[in-house]
């Protein structure tokens, strides 16, 4: 027990205190010149509920989380799969593959992205080889949409590729010779057996994007708004701590709710 | 229910073959064992019969269906594995009617079907379990129910008993060969157990390095081996070198064995332990040795002698009263009798130089 201890002070210091002192915050005033007022007021979580505007961020922020999600999921599964069959000699290298990509940075990352998708950027150069008129692909949410996917893939990839992996061969071949196809067998067996590795790396994916921070800032443009980059401009430009308290509040209890939801509905749907 | 054929069925991954030419006929209803070392092919001439090994040669007919390309769910055959291979998130009921419910069979007949298997393993009552809730010998008998109740043509096990202890193997087994008989399913089974081979089986068929080496009963394997590798895999074998003359069987150190053997052969003589009789007084055709060791088994005496030429003999005598009374020791002199009838000269042109280093010393286990 005394073991704890570090770890649970460290927790307390680092963590529990700050989000602490950041709630006590959105309770507080704003007067534009002053730094803050003290007071116990509920007007900035009003402000957030009624402002139309932040609203619709938490509708985009949201709506690109499913999104994202669940293209990770679906692109994710068939390559997991794939490296939890591989042979002993290409595993190890197929991960690292997947592994690769973490070692960049989000904003690096992103910053290599406006070099692909800009005006005169990679994509458009070869469109414009190929005698295509350019498009526009920076600064849209598709361009914010499949730089979140590049980040989240890898790790949904991990993550499903364990479980997958602690299948046992055997009940895919059971499953065949009782007289279920390939696709029936991966429906029948595969499928729920993965669920408990599904939804951790559903959630992973989940959580990562509604606190996107760099990829939306970088290829979604000034008019592409999501919660993280509101909560920073709200603190770090318009110097209102109070109300960025507010918002950063609304995004975790958003996120833990619907993350809390996602696992009843699947625990309920799959009985365990 | 059907008959099986393998028709010269090999596999090779890439220069390495590790099934080669097996040709075996599998009579309706007939059980029959895979019997073989670790590593000679069983599992994979098995996963060629299931579907799951694509065969590098040879055909898999099931009755007059040739099925070696048809992929495993169109084979109908059914199959128990060493892990059992229960799907952890269904119950026993629901793993059991899975085959039956890929065959969009109405509800009721599988409910009927179901209970009827689970009751023919003796499992009614456990239907709503999972399978984490069963022990070993419980989760066997619901693989066994659920390849059963698809009615198949073929059933085949890979080494299904290998993960129960001793006593539950020896029940399954028996309770397996009852089933196998009252159903008349077709079964091939694997094993590299002897004696359960034996205990289960219509016909042996022991493999080696991808080969057969022989097919058979289990008594014909024991009394007519068809070489020195059989010999020491279906029961235990005393192998002495040496040539065939007139007046028998020469071993290598001079003792001549009175075995009819057509002179000038060379060979291996096989002499089964449990037939090497000790006496105390010398009598018509015996040889006179030395006891060397005397190890007690419970059920019988296994007992080392030296014979004068200095030929080793492993004895294996039954535990009656009459041995205890004998109790034998090491340094007795001894008089061994040896039935003519239950000598065996094993021709050494097998054609496998490999069997005949295998057993080189003494008796093999
Ligand atoms: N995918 C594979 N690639 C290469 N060699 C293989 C492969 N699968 C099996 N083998 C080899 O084939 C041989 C036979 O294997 P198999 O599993 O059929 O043996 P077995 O008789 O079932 O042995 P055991 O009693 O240990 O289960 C072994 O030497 C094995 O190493
Ligand atoms: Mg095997």
């Amino acid at each position: 027990m005394p073991l704890l201890v570090p770890a649970t002070l460290i927790v307390l210091v680092f963590l529990a205190a700050p989000l602490l002192i950041l709630l006590r915050y959105s309770f507080n005033r704003f007067v534009p010149g002053q730094f803050m007022v003290e007071a116990f007021t509920l007007e900035n979580y009003a402000k957030f509920f009624t402002d139309p505007y932040y609203f619709a961020v938490l509708r985009t922020t949201l709506l690109m989380s499913v999104g994202v999600t669940l293209a990770c999921i679906v692109l994710a599964f068939p390559l997991a799969q794939v490296i939890a069959r591989a042979s002993p000699r290409s595993k190890p290298m197929l991960i690292i593959l997947v592994i690769v990509p973490l070692f960049i940075g989000n904003a690096v990352r992103a910053a290599g992205w406006m070099v692909a998708f800009g005006q005169k950027g990679l994509v458009n150069t070869a469109l414009a080889g190929l005698g295509i008129q350019p498009v526009t692909l920076m600064y849209t949410p598709a361009a914010v949409f499949f730089g979140i996917i590049s980040v989240n893939l890898p790790y949904v990839v991990l993550t499903l590729q364990s479980v997958l992996e602690g299948i046992d061969a055997h009940l895919g071949e059971a499953s065949q010779s009782l007289g279920a196809g390939r696709f029936e067998t991966w429906r029948l067996v595969t499928l729920p057996l993965a669920m408990p590795g599904l939804i951790a790396a559903a959630v992973l994916s989940f959580i990562l994007t509604m606190n996107a921070y760099a990829t939306p800032l970088l290829l979604g443009g000034p008019q592409f708004q999501m919660m993280a980059p509101v909560v920073a401009t709200t603190i770090l430009s318009q110097n209102n701590w109070p109300f960025g308290a507010s918002i950063a509040f609304i995004l975790m209890v958003v996120t833990l709710c619907l993350t809390a939801a996602m696992n009843l509905i699947v625990a309920r749907r799959y009985g365990r | 229910m059907a008959t099986l054929r393998l028709d010269g069925l090999g596999k090779s991954y890439g220069d390495v073959t590790v099934v080669e030419n097996v040709s075996l006929d599998v009579a309706d209803g007939e059980f029959l064992v895979l019997l073989g070392p670790s590593g000679c092919g069983k599992t994979t001439t098995l996963r060629m019969i299931a579907g799951f090994v694509e065969a590098s040669a040879g055909r898999v007919l099931i009755g007059a269906r040739d099925v070696t390309g048809e992929p495993p769910y169109r084979r109908n055959i059914g199959l128990v594995f060493q892990s059992y291979a229960l799907f952890p998130h269904l119950t026993v009921f629901e793993n059991t009617a899975f085959g039956l419910r890929r065959r969009k069979i109405g509800e009721a007949e599988v409910k009927s079907r179901v209970e009827r298997a689970l009751a023919l393993v003796r499992l009614d009552g456990l239907a709503a379990r999972y399978p984490k809730q069963l022990s070993g010998g419980q989760q066997q008998r619901v693989a066994i129910a659920r390849a059963l109740v698809i009615e198949p043509d073929i059933l085949l096990l890979d080494e299904p008993l290998s993960n129960l202890d001793a006593q539950l193997r020896i029940e399954v087994r028996s309770e397996l060969r009852r089933l196998q008989k009252s159903l008349g399913i077709t079964t091939i089974m694997v094993t590299h157990d002897q004696e359960e081979a034996m205990s289960v089986a219509d016909r042996l068929v022991v493999l080696q390095s991808g080969r057969v080496q022989q097919v058979g009963s289990a008594l014909d394997l024991y009394l007519r081996p068809a070489n020195r590798f059989v010999a020491g895999f279906i029961g235990r074998g005393n192998f002495l070198e040496g040539v065939a003359l007139e007046a028998g069987f020469r071993s290598a150190q001079g003792t001549v064995f009175p075995c009819g053997a057509p002179a000038g052969s060379v060979g291996t003589l096989l002499l089964r332990p449990e037939h090497v009789g000790l006496h105390r007084q010398q009598g018509h055709g015996m040889f006179a040795g030395r006891i060397e060791s005397v190890r007690f088994l419970a059920s019988s005496f296994d007992i080392a002698v030296v014979l004068a030429a200095g030929d080793r003999l492993q004895a294996q005598l039954p535990a009656t009263p009459g041995a205890m009374r004998e109790n034998w020791q090491a340094g007795d002199e001894t008089f061994v009798a040896i039935d003519p009838a239950a000598m065996t000269l094993l021709q050494n042109d097998t054609g496998h130089a490999d069997l005949n280093s295998q057993n080189q010393k003494g008796v093999s286990p």
